[in-house]
């Protein structure tokens, strides 16, 4: 089993490795002259030299990339152009807010697909199992920056009940002030027992997190229905029910952990598409998050940014399927054999 | 052991279908108690989907079932299913063939163990820890086997370790189907052994399906020998094996391979 | 030859789909909606009330005009009848993801069976490079490609195509090695047969069913992301009638001409669910392992 985790491990750290330098090339291909944008444009071709060779930008692409590399290892993520900022503090002030964004989205898929998978398994070929299927396909199948939109008009416009912009009121910012921990709003607020804000900010979050967990909840509602109705027809489950377990544990006890570890499977892959929707959802929610300063970031040609970003969630996206790959072998011991 | 006087399982007038389609008629089949019953006869006659029945777990695949299946007089068919639950497994329990396969793969054989007991009125987790123990001593396995997963078992012990479940829910009854198919041959005679002790020892009656004849013969006090369905004939073990009336079983136990065991009819 | 005697027999694939679809709803319904949607965009020209409106046309007077007889999806700020330019519309997402599975097929096919067949280190660089493809969620790879690249149709179509093709080497290549470790073709290899008829004659059938269901799925997939990009000004241009790009010009008038923004991402999501239902449709008829889900 450990030697399982260390090779995952050393794959993991490589594929970052490779990653880098990926995005690094990309960000080269870029057109457009980062030292200009950086000095400004009133700067002066010496200036320009000048900030030319502060950013390494005159040395050769490897030598670049082998600074960058010894840079990240020290907590360098080099500055950002367009805020002049270091990258590194830049994300780790923009990465909450989508975090908090994608794991309501997922906790909300996860909680309310795995049910709606089991009953659709338990009922199947009945209306209701049809009706639950329906849904999941149009869940997969929804284009996300479309149902943002639509669930703005309906819920903003037309109806009043949610708000579509920002984390929450920013009102709240002078009435009651928020104190800052994990910088996730609707986490701090809780913590702090700040009432109003977490009212706000949940009421925020709720249409950007449904939107991003329509995909999910469809994929996860279809995975669970269909490793159950695989199941079922198999050996162990006959043995179990001649044990005289009642039909709710032969579901919701014994074919449900089996069902667990694809879905854990699915959510890595799930995962990387909400992030994705994740980038659509911000910009049309106006959410302050990496999405967002990704966005920002790419239209003013902000490379160290781009490169930044870039590597942030590759190697979110690598951590997060090696979790996935441990959970899965910690849940099914058969996998770590192979 | 208390002998009761009857049958310990009737089954009379079982009819067993799919759609239309008939593939069980079963006119009467006793199981005595503390006697060892082998169901003989090729795939497809209809023996696992009888012991199935005897559960009410035909149902689940799909089949409709008619008739009386008697447990100590009283006829299960009528039980709803709350009732039947209390028997399955409590006082009729029934092994597979394939044992490995039968045990969920992602929980350890232990947890299934002290689940079961539970949920059949052990007191605790621990006593049926205990008891889990006690069984998996009875079958002469080490009780450390209870944490394993079930594809860290051999075919042996995945089946020893079923029969040990049955002996901790203290089953009055054993369905066994074709429990040494998917096995060696050497650990084959070990499982028939831990049969017969169970019913010498235990007092358990025992349904032993079967297609191998030859394993029949060795075990079993009475055979009964089914074909599409039907039972073609039934009687005890040597009579029926020296003996034979009917044709087909003529020729099963002539298709017996000769080392000893059965002596074909002349 | 004689090594085709030792292989398993093929399945008729073609019989087993046409068979499925008189049994699986899924399958049949979603290959008829797929194939009306690939029709009205081949008909559109002739389906259009307006087809005049489909790329450049201005009619000032006309403008934002509400859903009626005479424009049923109502017409745009240029005054153009939206309902051909949805129409239009299907003319462009599934040819783009046409061309985005074509390539990723004729550039991963090869390398995945170079991967998996002969294993060893072409395996491990191969591996090794489409894990770090894979290490990005296509969306934000094609976005980056698209970025660099000039906004157009033709290079979203390479931007998609680029991160795509990953997950057909992996694809192929586990079918790959799974078959190129089976017995008969040991003993081809035994017999003398050559490297290259045993990967097109015995590896290479072997592999596609799961291939033909991936890529029916990814169909939707393609889409998405592509209308995902043409929202984001990467990919098509005006006049061009994409849906995503429809969209993101409906946006701004979208309180009061829902119209705009609703009736082109409807069809994104009509031509999603019509492929998705197919593949799912394929996969149940055609994937002998899985027992099929009533």
């Amino acid at each position: 089993m450990n030697r399982y985790v260390a090779r995952r491990v050393a794959l993991a750290l490589l594929v970052v490795a490779g990653v880098v330098a990926l995005t690094f090339v990309i960000a080269r291909v870029v057109p457009g002259d980062p030292a200009a944008s950086w000095a400004g444009p009133h700067a002066s071709r010496a200036e320009i030299a000048r900030v030319r060779h502060e950013l390494d930008l005159d040395q050769p692409v490897p030598v670049q990339i082998g600074r960058y590399f010894t840079g990240i290892l020290e907590g360098d993520w080099g500055t950002s152009i367009h805020t002049h900022q270091p990258v590194l503090s830049d994300l780790m002030d923009r990465a909450p807010a989508s975090i908090e964004l994608v794991t309501a989205a997922l906790l909300f898929s996860l909680a309310v697909g795995i049910p709606l998978g089991l009953a659709s398994a338990k009922w199947s070929s009945s209306a209701a199992d049809g009706a639950i299927r329906v849904g999941a396909v149009l869940g997969v199948s929804m284009p996300a920056f479309w149902l943002a939109l639509i669930l703005q008009l309906v819920f903003f416009q037309r109806l009043h009940l949610l708000p579509v912009a920002g984390q929450y009121d920013p009102n709240l910012d002078y009435t009651h002030p928020l104190t800052q921990y994990t910088r996730m709003v609707v986490v701090d607020a809780a913590i702090t027992a700040n009432w109003t804000v977490l009212r706000s900010a949940a009421a925020h979050l709720v249409l950007p997190a449904l939107v991003i967990a329509s995909y999910p909840l469809g994929v996860i509602t279809r995975m669970v229905r269909a490793t159950v109705l695989d199941t079922v027809g198999e050996d162990h489950v006959r043995m179990v029910r001649s044990l005289g377990f009642p039909e709710r544990s032969v579901f919701g006890r014994f074919a449900l952990k089996l069902a667990l570890n694809p879905v854990i499977a699915v959510v890595a892959l799930v995962f990387a598409y909400s992030l994705a929707n994740t980038f659509l959802v911000e910009a049309i929610f106006d959410w302050p998050g990496l999405g967002s300063y990704a966005a920002d970031s790419i239209s003013s040609l902000d490379t160290p940014a781009i490169v930044g970003v870039t590597l942030f969630i590759a190697v979110v996206y690598v951590l997060a399927n090696l979790a996935v790959d441990l959970i899965q072998a910690r849940l099914d011991p058969r996998i770590a054999l192979r | 052991m208390n002998r009761s006087p009857g049958p310990k399982i009737e089954v009379r007038d079982l009819a067993i279908a799919f759609g239309d389609r008939e593939v069980v008629h079963l006119d009467r089949l006793e199981l005595g108690q503390g006697e060892i019953l082998g169901l003989a006869g090729e795939s497809g006659s209809g023996k696992s989907m009888t012991a199935l029945a005897i559960l009410g777990l035909a149902p689940t695949v799909g089949a409709r079932v008619s008739g009386t299946i008697l447990f100590e007089g009283r006829d299960l068919m009528g039980l709803s299913e709350r009732e039947l639950r209390d028997v399955r497994g409590r006082r009729i329990a029934m092994i597979f063939q394939g044992p490995v396969a039968s045990f969920n793969p992602v929980f350890r054989v232990g947890n299934l163990f002290v689940r079961t007991l539970v949920l059949h009125g052990a007191a605790s987790k621990l006593e049926a820890r205990e008891r889990a123990e006690e069984a998996l001593r009875g079958v002469l396995l080490p009780p450390s086997l209870l944490a394993r997963y079930p594809h860290q078992l051999s075919g042996g012990q995945a089946q020893r370790v079923a029969i040990a479940l049955a002996l901790a829910l203290r089953s009055e009854v054993l369905l066994a189907d074709e429990p040494t198919s998917a096995l060696d041959v050497t650990v084959q005679a070990e499982i028939l052994e831990l049969i017969r002790r169970l019913r010498d020892v235990r007092g358990m009656s025992v349904l032993f399906i079967s297609h191998d004849l030859a394993v029949v013969s060795e075990l079993c006090d009475r055979i009964a020998v089914m074909r599409a369905g039907r039972t073609v004939e039934q009687g005890p073990a040597r009579d029926l094996l020296s003996a034979p009336a009917e044709d087909y079983t003529k020729a099963l136990v002539a298709a017996v391979p000769k080392v000893g065991l059965a002596r074909p009819a002349q | 030859m004689i090594d085709e005697a030792f292989a398993p027999p093929q399945p008729r694939r073609l019989a087993v789909v046409v068979e499925g679809m008189r049994r699986n709803p899924l399958l049949a319904t979603g290959a008829a909606l797929s194939l009306v949607i690939v029709l009205a965009g081949a008909l559109a020209p002739v389906l259009a009330p307006h087809p005049a409106d489909a790329y450049v046309a201005t009619h000032p007077t006309q403008t934002l005009l509400q859903p009626s007889g005479l424009h049923p999806f109502g017409t745009d700020q240029l005054g153009r009848d939206l309902l051909t330019r949805v129409l239009f519309g299907a003319r462009i997402s599934p040819v783009i993801a046409f061309f985005v599975l074509l390539i990723s097929c004729v550039v991963g096919i090869p390398l995945g069976l170079a991967a998996g067949y002969f294993g060893g280190l072409i395996d491990d660089v191969l591996m090794r490079i489409t894990d770090v493809f894979l290490a990005f969620p296509a969306l934000l790879l094609a976005l980056a490609f698209a970025a660099v690249l000039t906004p157009s149709i033709g290079n979203t179509t390479l931007a998609i195509a680029l991160t795509w093709w990953p997950w057909y080497t992996r694809l192929i290549r586990g079918q790959a090695a799974s078959v190129a470790g089976r017995q008969y073709i040991e003993a081809a290899r035994a017999l003398g047969v050559s490297h290259r008829r045993i990967l097109l004659r015995h590896v290479l059938p072997n592999s596609i069913t799961p291939l033909i269901v991936q890529v029916s799925l990814d169909v939707s997939a393609v889409i998405l992301t592509a209308s995902a990009l043409s929202f984001l000004g990467l990919g098509a241009q005006d006049p061009t009638p994409d849906w995503g790009l429809m969209v993101s010009q409906g946006q701004s008038y979208f309180t009061t001409q829902w119209w705009l923004v609703t009736f082109p991402g409807a069809a994104i999501l009509l031509t999603a669910v019509a492929f998705n239902m197919l593949g799912d449709g394929l996969r149940d008829v055609l994937d002998p392992r899985r027992v099929p889900v009533r």
